[in-house]
């Protein structure tokens, strides 16, 4: 199993209903191994229209990345400011 | 735009106003405009705040048209902050009213003699330039309802405030919004400071009587709005992102990136992010009866601007952006919006950049005048800032010679302008553009956060050397170039990503001017900007030695990455390659 601690910025939140953390932007979570980024996302049921920005542990993944125990996983749709 | 129009503060007799053709100045607007006219016509070793030097304001090329995002000005000079060139610009309504009364430009020179205080009232009928002395240490806010009884409300301002009279390096040139605060700046390089030697107070612009400037082909030119605000509308960033949560909603990402500098660059993340994210500050504005979406000029489509209010429901200051945040925020570590939003009102109102005065509040806390995190003695010393005590004095200079001043070795700035609020030992491509702008350490001329960052326009790795230069290059191109147009340089995030966009852009300036444009014309508009700001620079004393960032970020690893800047010198001297 993998312990992750996990960020939804700029609208996102988990919107499954199944899990504790529904309707929370900070999630944390227990997944079985071999979870990548698009497998978390879905579980998370975050809209599949939106063109994620990922980041584990301070770095860009793509989302055939597969997290590790103790992972630090941020999300957020596209944005910008300046 | 037809005209320009040149007034000698230092004219026998008073004012002198001249207006004539554009001359060789032909074809040329907003940054264009001004980084020709300085690099032709001032001294490269004049003293900025002496009588060679030249104060020009100039819309864009498609100010005061019916075109969307067409709201931005342009304010340049040689800075009194950084010996170099400065091209400065702003939202708000100037732009667009200067561009309707058919002004290409309006150029301060000289300097007069003696004490008094000018304002410059400017409509259809012509300029008159007169003695205000009641006018005298007022600040933004106060100033602009002095002036309303005047001149009313349908009309647009520029001035200074006590910083700009003050000639304060940090001052800078406000610009009124459609509500008729002074919220939006020229901010960097201490324009201010500027128009203060020059003994100009207050520009009041006034198109009533004139109409929208009108394109060659109007069928055409409307046909490519709609498009180019299309695309605007269907970008995310453009579309859904700046709209809700403005631009501080960067804070998150960026500190997840590792690249938010907390306590004066000492970390490249912040404990209390999330307290001054874009998120909590659009809540907290709804929630107190603020706005979160809206445009500090008409005609904007991404409405990335807002308002906010105290506690109580009343109005404190214009949503702080990002920038603004940081510099105020983590930089000083201080996790209290409204803490924060005090000192933005404050800048606003003094009239200083945001981020060249947060930035040396935090080198005072690092001089141990104040602790990091006292947001109460942040705001005491920002109002000796407004008073020109000794010690606002010395802050009001900016982070440069608050340093030197306080013994403090760890000072965050290139060509003496302060670094804005991404550590480019996180985020390298925006290393690039701080080291080697001509503007000093400036984050919009060659914003690479977008690639590095954002995933816009592609994806360059943050944290590695590979890449940074071209990338760093190609956004300085093509900034300079929207710095011409008039245009929010916010629609970079949809024309970098959707071609089309790009395409109802070019469509839209060649429908205007009824010629062709192409993405080869911006790119070489682009170039021609930048080769004559390096050529003043050059002129000016600088040398590839001044596009280097400080040492400090060569030598200290910063957390969570423990990476230093690595592109090495001889790579930065290649930015500029044509």
């Amino acid at each position: 199993m993998l312990e992750l601690d996990i960020g939804l910025f700029a609208g996102l939140s988990c919107n499954n209903p199944e899990l504790p953390s529904y309707g929370e932007k900070v999630v944390r979570l227990e997944a079985p191994d071999g979870l990548s980024i698009r497998q978390l996302r879905n579980l998370l049921a975050i809209d599949p229209a939106v063109p994620l920005i990922a980041m584990v542990n301070n770095r860009h993944e793509k989302e055939d990345f597969v997290l590790h125990n103790g992972d630090r996983v941020a999300m957020f749709p596209p944005l910008g400011g300046g | 735009m037809d005209k320009i129009a040149r007034i000698d503060m230092g004219a026998a007799g008073g004012p002198k106003i001249t207006v004539g053709p554009l001359g060789d100045y032909a074809g040329l607007a907003g940054r264009a405009m001004t980084s020709f006219v300085i690099s032709k016509e001032v001294h490269p070793l004049a003293h900025p705040l002496g009588a060679e030097n030249k104060l020009v304001i100039a819309p864009g090329m498609l100010s005061g048209s019916s075109g969307s995002m067409t709201g931005r000005i342009s304010v340049g000079c040689k800075s009194p902050l950084t010996g170099g060139i400065k091209e400065s610009n702003a939202g708000g309504q100037a732009s667009q009213v200067m561009a309707r009364l058919g002004y290409a430009a309006i150029i301060l020179e000289g300097k007069p003699q003696g004490d008094d205080l000018y304002k410059i009232y400017i409509n259809k009928d012509g300029i008159k330039v007169s003695v205000d002395n009641s006018l005298k240490t007022l600040d933004n806010y106060p100033l602009i309802e002095k002036l309303r009884q005047e001149y009313g409300d349908k009309v647009a301002y520029m001035s200074i405030g006590s910083a700009g009279e003050r000639k304060l390096l940090a001052s800078s040139i406000a610009c009124t919004d459609s509500e008729l605060r002074p919220t939006r700046h020229c901010g960097r390089g201490g324009s201010g400071a500027v128009m203060g030697a020059k003994g100009v107070k207050a520009i009041i612009i006034d198109d009533a009587g004139m109409t929208m400037r009108p394109p060659k082909d109007a069928e055409k030119f409307r046909d490519a709005n709609r498009r180019f605000v299309e695309g605007l509308r269907k970008h995310p960033v453009t579309g859904q992102g700046l709209p809700a949560y403005g631009t501080n909603v960067l804070t998150n990402i960026i500190n997840e990136a590792g690249g938010y500098p907390s306590y004066n660059f000492k970390n490249g993340q912040f404990a209390g992010a999330a307290k001054i994210s874009g998120e909590t500050e659009a809540d907290l504005e709804v929630k107190r009866g603020g706005i979160a979406t809206h445009g500090c000029h008409r005609g904007c489509v991404i409405q990335c601007s807002g308002v906010y209010h105290d506690k109580d429901g009343h109005y404190l200051t214009k949503q702080p952006e990002y920038e603004t945040v940081w510099a105020h925020g983590a930089h000083c570590g201080i996790d209290d919006l409204d803490t924060i939003a005090r000192l933005d009102f404050m800048d606003d109102n003094i009239g200083v950049d945001t981020i060249e005065m947060g930035v040396t509040l935090g080198i005072a806390m690092d001089a141990g005048i104040i602790k990091f995190g006292d947001g109460a003695g942040a705001i005491k010393m920002l109002e000796e800032v407004g008073r020109g005590t000794p010690l606002g004095r010395v802050l009001g200079s900016g982070a440069a010679i608050t340093g030197k001043v306080f013994g403090v070795e760890r000072v965050p700035v290139v060509k003496d302008q302060a670094l804005p609020a991404y550590d480019p030992r996180a985020i390298q491509g925006i290393g690039v553009t701080y080291a080697t702008s001509t503007q000093g350490a400036d984050h919009t001329a060659g914003y690479a956060v977008t690639a590095n960052v954002l995933k816009v326009g592609g994806y360059v790795d943050p944290l590695k050397p590979a890449g940074q230069v071209e990338l760093s290059r190609n956004l300085q191109i093509a900034t300079a170039a929207v710095d011409s147009t008039g245009m929010c340089l916010f629609i970079a995030f949809a024309i970098l990503d959707q071609a089309d966009t790009f395409q109802a852009l070019l469509d839209m300036l060649g429908a205007f001017f009824g010629i062709t444009m192409t993405g080869d014309d911006v790119v070489a508009l682009g170039k021609k900007v930048l080769s004559a700001e390096r050529d003043f620079n050059a002129r000016a004393g600088f040398t590839k030695h001044h596009d280097r960032l400080p040492r400090f970020f060569y030598n200290e690893p910063i957390a969570p990455h423990n990476l230093t800047f690595m592109v090495k010198d001889e790579e930065l001297d290649q930015v500029f390659n044509w």
